[in-house]
């Protein structure tokens, strides 16, 4: 039993490995050529907070670690190697509090989590910019470019949380749908 | 023992977190202290072609797009180019695709040609910046190549696209002079009254010219060069077109917009400035 549900686990990490590189190469290079304004879906955070709803902390932050690893091995040293990892495990963390026994069946968690971890994201990403030295416009990014993709991320949750429910389930992970 | 089991599994995610936190941090400082050119240059081994691959798949698109986007502003020049593009949009996708190089290789020989003092490196757009936070590029070419920071990035045609924020052994980050932090000397090439050229991107804008001396004779249409003070930029590259002047009674000097005359998120190819900056 124990050896079939980490057989499971060790599965889901493989094409969560797999799903993160596909975001990660579309924010780095499709979106970028693709759309041209600034307000874009950051699709690695929202996997992340979309594996921390439907699975567990502990799955969200393997996750937050492997895709920020992806966006900094595929972005060019503006960042150090690291960066992406290292705030995007704080931003599952944050994640985690939508998975709060009182929130938990609420429809609206996730929707406030994906924006809310979104937000987080550009704010330590600005502040991580600012103590590397560059000078982020902290307003603009904010208003410009935060706010947008924390919408979009909003919007896009209830797909990404169906999804994850059901790959959860096919990999015999949970029994439970509560979407 | 279901109460046992979860203070278990909380305790194993409190010591992951720890653990992928102080790891993240250490690769951070490593990479930072340029520990980890070895690692990352295994992984650019691998990610750099399927980068490069996805971005020529999608660079038509990005294209097409961002004419679309640009068809209020382009409306009388489209009209002047509709037969043009009926022509274009004849041919094939693979023909396009060579058209589009051979011309930038094209250019890029023209400009070596023109400006023999300067010696530069062919580098590939492979990429921009995933948070959408900043206008920068990365390219395919770093330090192994001669690339330092500060080094000037222009088009094919030469025209000044940006800077070098940083560089790793075989890759590195161009900040685009749309990006609020860019900041280039000019000067008008019809009267050479000097200004700052900025980037206004995160403003919505695309550039502005400041610090333009009250008296100085600028106008809609002029082509702003680089003075080549300071910096690892050449002087007399081409930065932008002024667009509009604006001036009041109380301000001591007058700032203008100016447009890139290059798309500079598309390009495929770009030259980056090894030698020759400083005259």
């Amino acid at each position: 039993m124990a050896s079939a549900r980490h057989y499971a686990f060790e599965k889901m990490v493989y094409i969560g490995a797999v799903l993160l590189f596909l975001a990660g190469l579309v924010q780095s290079v499709v979106l970028p050529e693709v759309v041209p304004i600034s307000a874009r879906p950051q699709f690695v955070v929202l996997l992340v907070v979309a594996v921390c709803l439907a699975e567990s902390l502990y799955e969200a932050i393997i996750w937050a670690f492997i895709g920020g690893l992806m966006l900094d091995l595929m972005s060019g040293p503006a960042f150090p190697l690291g960066s992406n990892a290292l705030i995007l495990v704080l931003v599952a963390l944050l994640a985690s509090l939508g998975q709060a026994d009182p929130f938990h069946n609420l429809l609206l968690v996730p929707l406030v989590t994906a924006f809310g971890a979104t937000v987080f994201y550009h704010v330590l990403l600005m502040g991580l910019s600012f103590t590397l030295g560059h000078q982020p416009a902290f307003l603009d990014n904010l208003v410009r470019v935060a706010l947008p993709s924390a919408i979009l991320n909003a919007i896009l949750i209830p797909v990404a949380y169906s999804a994850m429910l059901w790959l959860s389930e096919k990999m015999g992970r949970r029994v439970r749908v509560e979407w | 023992m279901k109460q046992k089991d979860r203070s278990l599994s909380w305790t194993r995610t409190v010591y992951l977190l720890v653990a992928l936190v102080l790891v993240s941090l250490a690769l951070v400082l490593l990479s930072q202290g340029r520990q980890l050119g070895p690692v990352e240059g295994a992984a650019s081994v691998v990610f750099t072609p399927v980068q490069q691959f996805v971005h020529d798949a999608t660079s038509g698109v990005g294209g097409w797009i961002d004419s679309v986007r640009r068809a209020h502003d382009l409306e009388e020049e489209n009209k002047q180019l509709r037969t043009a593009l009926d022509a274009v949009t004849a041919e094939n996708a693979t023909n396009q695709e060579y058209k589009r190089e051979n011309e930038q290789l094209r250019a890029m020989l023209k400009f070596q040609t023109d400006r023999p003092e300067i010696a530069a490196v062919l580098a590939n757009n492979i990429g921009g910046d995933a948070s959408g936070q900043m206008e920068i590029m990365t390219i395919d070419r770093g330090v192994a190549d001669g690339i330092r920071d500060g080094m000037a990035v222009i088009s094919p045609g030469g025209i000044l696209m940006g800077t070098v924020l940083s560089t790793k052994k075989d890759r590195s980050t161009v900040l685009l002079i749309t990006d609020h932090s860019s900041s280039v000397a000019v000067a008008s090439q019809r009267t050479q009254s000097p200004g700052t050229l900025k980037g206004m991107w995160q403003e919505g804008g695309r550039l502005s010219v400041q610090h333009i001396p009250r008296d100085a004779d600028m106008k809609e249409g002029d082509l702003l060069l680089t003075t080549g003070t300071g910096g690892k930029i050449p002087k007399g590259l081409i930065a932008g077109s002024v667009s509009a002047v604006h001036q009041n009674d109380v301000q001591s000097e007058k700032d203008a917009e100016a447009l890139p005359l290059v798309e500079l998120n598309t390009l495929e190819n770009v030259l980056v400035i090894t030698s020759g900056g400083e005259k």
